[in-house]
């Protein structure tokens, strides 16, 4: 998928994905609505009290900053939940990995969708 | 891509046509249907005649009067405050009873409102404008006498998509209470910022609702807002619960005793009861709408009664080309305001059938909309490019196998690709429809730019001319317009108040007036619309046919080594490390590299300045943005100078970075903060050798005008 007309600097994270331009002022509010949804998810994947506070702080981040910051909150939150997978895969806890696992899809097919971030 | 190749499309950037091409080439035009054009509301060219500029502003009487006054405006533009505009001067009405009685009368049981649940085994339940009527009259006496809410209060609603959340919107506008709606996916520490912010003693919220297959415990939320609201200073005295399944309690949060109460268990008291709609002044407030700004605390966009129900009526029925019998769905949520505008009020004006869709789209699957479609009769459908990525990524296919036609189709939020309007066009329009693609922000209350569906053609990844009595111009720093078909971007602009703008951010006139008009402004105690053009924020490019292209957020730059640097980019970058509060990014003179940037932060309550949160801050911005934005210095400070209405001064940082004359500064809010940040950030590079050699003139005027102060 192409990024949008005012595509911006891509950038590596550590999850591999790439935040994709600035977002429009326009009416895009509902993408810090929707991410912050699927940061409420996140947070109730959390295995421990501190993965826990960190995906509540990222929620908070979605629901205050600029909407062209969004982006930059969405590969956080990938980052985020990849560790809450490998964690969960380094104790053998499947259960907790398949949810934490369906919870980074999400993000990240929102992150697509929503132009947030890059599709390569 | 390169970098350089990316510029972010600040202030004074010239793209060109050519750069822009590289995204998006210029796209053909598409006609309409003929089917489409025969029955379209606005099909006579002559329409534009009516709202060209020697007919402004009392072309916007076509709209007010799409309306049932009680009492007929003396003055149609007031700009004796100018910019604080005023409409329909000396008019009175209710937006309520334009919605709700008015219809009720003519049609009692025409379909107002179809509630969609998600659950495709519970069956939609269609709202008939009486029954309407009969709803919000019963919750308005609940409102007044059980609430003791009366004309002017405020009151915070967290309801998810259910038609309960129109039903109590429609209820305190007949009061002339001001709502404002918090989107329900939002937490309870947001709506907690929204109530305390608005002053709100009364919170409305659910007990569950459904999405993506679950049943949400909403009332969770409302303890956790009442925390944040009083943690600010904001008593809530009451809370007021409407239960998804009335007589089930959905939520697991305890009842608090003498404070939350259920609504549907209270309606009991208020059987059959009528409440006349209070005839308001048709510049009274209808409703607060909050949007984030760049402070990190919301801005509450005050929208006006008259003004505002009539741009939303105008043009509903011309860009959205909405009749009577109708059966509308607009996909957006009623917590943002598209939904407010095109979900409730627009439609609602115009006597038609609107749906209110509780769920995602893709639960349980892609084909979803169009099941829904199909079910109800859609004529007229309303969504995001997000949404339709979604459903093309989810359900290429989906709209195909179902049998639903629509003669309209509208997009709405962000720039939509080429190649997925054209997926929106052939398989969800069936290549059969009108699409209009629009932009317009919270603050402005209904559309800005796009095309008039029966009369201008279609161009994908366009919103169109300026609508009907918007004059957009694009200016470029220098305030000097940007012609079109130039293939120079600028800074997009209206020229003309227009009656849905909103009137003010609530308790904070001064951010209205610096943050959208004082740009292009030049001269302050004017009275004439003409020197107030409103700034939008964003950056477009039009071209020779006059359609806009929106390429997105306007923004300070800092030029590092021919980078350049959109300060709001790295200050986003910095606010995602969850101890700052706020931000601001500073050029500082550089001998090598032109500019370098210096970022100065301030914490939230509770953390305390040190080394590794300086760290934290330099690896977001090298992490978000790249080593090329990496700041010099990362200054933590415990507060940052700001104007009275919450500015953050930039230029006054700026010049304290470079060692520069702060200029004056006694009508800061906190003028005290320039000294002590000075004294933090100057001796250390004192003593650190780092003072920067005096700046030359131009260098000394680039920091003046260093943000939009």
């Amino acid at each position: 998928m192409e990024p949008a007309a005012a595509a911006g600097r891509p950038r590596e994270a550590g999850t591999g994905a790439r935040v994709c331009g600035v977002a429009m002022t326009m009416t895009q509010q509902y993408l810090a609505g929707e991410l912050s949804v699927l940061l409420e998810r996140v947070q109730a994947v959390a295995t421990t009290e501190a993965a826990s506070r960190d995906a509540k702080a990222l929620r908070e981040a979605a629901e205050t900053v600029p909407v062209q910051a969004l982006g930059w909150v969405t590969v956080r939150a990938l980052a985020l939940t990849e560790r809450f997978c490998w964690d969960s895969l380094s104790r053998g806890d499947t259960a907790a990995f398949t949810r934490q696992a369906a919870a980074e899809a999400a993000l990240r097919e929102f992150g697509i969708c929503a132009s947030l971030l890059r599709d390569d | 891509m390169a970098d350089e190749d990316r510029d972010p499309q600040g202030p004074g950037a010239e793209v060109s046509e050519a750069q822009i091409a590289v995204h998006w080439r210029e796209e053909e035009y598409i006609q309409p249907p003929a089917s489409f054009i025969e029955q379209a509301n606005a099909a006579d060219p002559a329409i534009r005649e009516r709202f060209t500029e020697d007919k402004f502003p009392d072309c916007f009487k076509e709209y007010a009067d799409m309306l049932t006054w009680d009492q007929p405006w003396h003055t149609t533009l007031d700009t004796s405050n100018a910019p604080f505009f005023r409409w329909f001067v000396g008019g009175r009405l209710n937006a309520s009873y334009n919605c709700v009685d008015r219809h009720a009368a003519a049609n009692p049981d025409k379909t107002a409102i179809i509630f969609v649940p998600e659950l495709e085994s519970e069956e939609p339940v269609h709202l008939s404008y009486g029954e309407l009527y009969r709803q919000v009259n019963e919750f308005a006496a609940l409102l007044r006498e059980f609430a003791g809410l009366k004309t002017g209060d405020r009151v915070t609603l967290h309801l998810p998509m259910v038609a309960e959340l129109p039903v109590t919107m429609l209820a305190c506008a007949r009061l002339g209470v001001i709502h404002s709606e918090v989107f329900g996916g939002f937490s309870g520490a947001a709506c907690g910022a929204r109530i305390s912010d608005s002053g709100s003693r009364i919170l409305i919220t659910m007990d569950g609702y459904y999405r993506a297959g679950h049943l949400i415990d909403h009332k969770v939320k409302a303890d956790e807002a009442l925390a944040v609201a009083a943690k600010e200073g904001q008593e809530v005295d009451k809370v007021l619960i409407w239960r998804r399944r009335p007589g089930q309690y959905a939520s697991q949060a305890p009842m608090a005793d003498g404070r939350d109460f259920f609504i549907d268990e209270l309606l009991a008291e208020h059987r059959g009861k009528t409440v006349d709609p209070v005839s308001m002044p048709a510049e009274a407030p209808l409703f607060l709408m909050y949007t984030s700004g760049t402070t990190g605390r919301p801005k509450g966009c005050q929208h006006s009664t008259g003004g505002y129900l009539a741009y939303v009526a105008g043009t509903s029925k011309y860009y959205q080309d909405i009749h009577p019998d109708d059966v509308y769905w607009c996909m957006a949520d009623i917590g943002w305001i598209t939904g407010h505008s095109y979900i409730v009020y627009g439609p609602l004006a115009l006597g038609t059938t609107t749906v209110v869709y509780e769920g995602v789209p893709n639960y349980p699957d892609g084909g979803r909309p169009w099941r829904v479609a199909e079910k109800l009769g859609v004529g007229i459908f309303h969504t995001s490019p997000t949404s339709i990525r979604m459903l093309r990524k989810v359900g290429p296919d989906e709209p195909a196998k179902y049998n639903y036609h629509f003669k309209h189709m509208t997009t709405v939020g962000e720039p939509i690709e080429p190649e997925v309007w054209r997926w929106y066009y052939t398989e969800v329009g069936k290549s059969s429809a009108a699409i209009v693609d629009t932009w317009w922000q919270t603050e402005n209350g209904g559309f800005l730019g796009s095309t008039l569906p029966a009369l201008e053609p279609m161009k994908p990844g366009s919103c169109g001319p300026g609508v009907l009595g918007i004059y957009p111009v694009i200016y470029d720093e220098n305030g000097d317009e940007v012609p079109a078909g130039s293939g120079k971007a600028g800074n997009i602009c209206i020229r003309n108040p227009w009656p849905g703008i909103f009137q003010t951010i609530w308790g904070d006139p001064e951010r209205f007036l610096s943050t959208y008009f004082q740009k292009y402004n030049t001269d302050p105690d004017s009275k004439d619309w003409r020197d107030w053009p409103y700034f939008t924020n964003d950056g477009a490019v039009q071209a020779a046919d006059g359609y806009f292209r929106i390429l997105g957020r306007v923004d300070d730059v800092i030029n590092v080594a021919g980078h350049r640097l959109g300060t709001k980019e790295i200050e986003s970058a910095a606010l995602t490390v969850p101890e700052v509060a706020e931000a601001a990014a500073v050029p500082v003179m550089d001998e090598i590299r032109g500019r370098v940037v210096e970022i100065y932060v301030s914490l939230k309550p509770g953390f305390a300045a040190g080394k590794e949160i300086e760290a934290k801050v330099t690896a977001a911005i090298e992490t978000e943005i790249g080593k090329i934005a990496r700041p010099k210095s990362v200054w933590i400070v415990a507060d940052m100078p700001k104007t009275r209405s919450g500015k953050i001064m930039r230029r006054v940082i700026a010049a304290v970075s470079n060692f520069a004359d702060t200029g004056d500064v006694t009508t800061l809010a906190n003028p005290e903060v320039v000294d002590s940040i000075r004294h933090q950030v100057q001796a250390a590079k004192a003593a650190s050798g780092d003072v920067p050699r005096e700046l030359t003139e131009a260098e000394s005027e680039e920091l003046r005008k260093f943000g939009g102060d």
